[in-house]
């Protein structure tokens, strides 16, 4: 009952978070440049996530929830708790993930997937999001929120991604919601709740130790 | 009495509901829409490539499995239609997108569900603590089931040409009556894969 109601909570916020119109962005220059400088007083990021998994022959959603971890310039931590144990961790170009009883220990690029995920996810919360070449992006506004989407244009990341849709809160210009579509219309929905910036996370939350 | 104990225990086994098909035991459990689909953490390790998601399968038909292999945080890394004998690619990422690969992940796939054994001939063996099934899948390749009775551990070993090529171990949970995990290891090449059950 309470994973029901959890569940409907889930769909109701994702819900919401799109069906406010947006309308296009007049200054997106003046965005931008607010945008970045927000994001530099961001040290460090932790939240709670939801994830989302629309696979169009299932006829239920994967949904499953962990923590968030972000400290600059490029460490990154998802620690998957529910329904299964997986973490991920993003330490500049070095990605460790464990799960089960295995540690992998790989530079991200010898995985294209890991590498243009993380990348977009820590960009994101940079700031940097506007920086990255292989994407072009275009600006919508709400009274809440900007919705940002980035369609790719190098050529190996168009073979897997279609568009990246991200939210970004006006209260504190952080992500809300990232939201991944597949060249086959699957997606992947992320949405980040419980924030706490600038917190600090100790070293050896990046280390896997 | 033998056979009935060794086929009961049979039953109780398996990679969902597809395992037991294997031995012509029970086909009914498949007709329930629950055990149409699975849900497995996958981690695939083949030469120095490193890959870890969510192989998710489902039942199209009776011979037929569509099995996708997605990353956890995001996009799929692999799209795959299986037959009993032939596969159909409908997406893969760069680096998994070589026939060498994907055969090979076809090859094991198709064993680990048993679906390349379906209606091959087979031989039964069953001694005190071991029911052993070997399927001819061609003149020159078998599939050799094997189920101790005693640590309830099933085993299979893909053999061409009299040579071993991958082994796959199935792992069974608390209950005993379902598989909790696999693992395959290949023996010509380095590569491995450990799937886990995972509950949505």
């Amino acid at each position: 009952m309470k994973n029901f109601a959890f569940c409907l909570l889930f769909i109701f916020s994702c819900y919401s978070c799109f069906s406010q119109t947006y309308k296009v962005l007049e200054d997106k220059e003046a965005f931008q440049k607010l945008y970045i400088e927000k994001a530099k007083n961001i040290v460090s990021l932790e939240s709670k996530f939801v994830q989302e998994k629309s696979i169009s022959f299932l006829e239920k959603k994967l949904i499953s929830e962990g923590t968030f971890q972000f400290r600059k310039p490029s460490m990154l931590r998802m620690e998957y708790t529910k329904p299964f144990q997986y973490l991920f961790i993003l330490n500049n170009d070095r990605v460790i993930i464990k799960s089960n009883s295995h540690e992998t220990n790989i530079s991200t690029n010898s995985n294209k997937v890991f590498k243009i995920i993380s990348q977009i996810t820590v960009d994101c919360v940079s700031g940097n999001v506007f920086n990255n070449k292989n994407f072009k992006s275009t600006i919508l506004e709400n009274n809440d929120s900007y919705l940002i989407t980035l369609v790719p244009s190098a050529t190996d990341i168009k073979s897997i991604m279609n568009e990246i849709k991200v939210i970004i809160s006006k209260a504190d210009y952080t992500v809300v919601k990232l939201e991944m579509v597949e060249t086959s219309g699957d997606f992947t929905i992320l949405v980040f709740k419980d924030k706490e910036i600038n917190k600090t996370i100790p070293d050896a939350s990046f280390t896997g130790k | 009495m033998l056979r009935l104990l060794a086929s009961s225990i049979l039953v109780l086994l398996g990679f969902e509901c597809i395992y037991p098909m294997q031995f012509g035991i029970d086909k009914t459990c498949l007709t329930q829409p629950n055990d149409s689909t699975g849900v497995y953490a996958i981690q695939y390790n083949i030469l120095t490539y490193n890959l870890t998601g969510l192989l998710i399968y489902k039942k199209l038909n009776d011979s037929t499995y569509r099995a996708i292999i997605t990353s956890e945080m995001g996009p799929k890394i692999l799209d795959i239609i299986l037959y009993q004998d032939d596969y159909k690619l409908n997406f893969a990422i760069k680096q998994l997108k070589r026939k060498v690969v994907i055969k090979s992940f076809y090859n094991d796939l198709v064993s680990i569900t048993g679906l390349n054994s379906r209606h091959a001939a087979s031989n039964t063996s069953v001694t005190d603590s071991m029911v052993t099934i070997n399927y001819t899948l061609s003149k020159k390749n078998n599939l050799i089931y094997s189920n101790n009775l005693i640590n309830t551990i099933s085993n299979a070993t893909y053999i061409v040409k009299g040579e071993k090529k991958f082994t796959i171990h199935y792992f069974y949970g608390q209950k005993n009556t379902q598989v909790d995990s696999i693992f395959l290891k290949h023996w010509d090449y380095k590569m491995d894969m450990e799937l886990r059950k995972i509950k949505f």
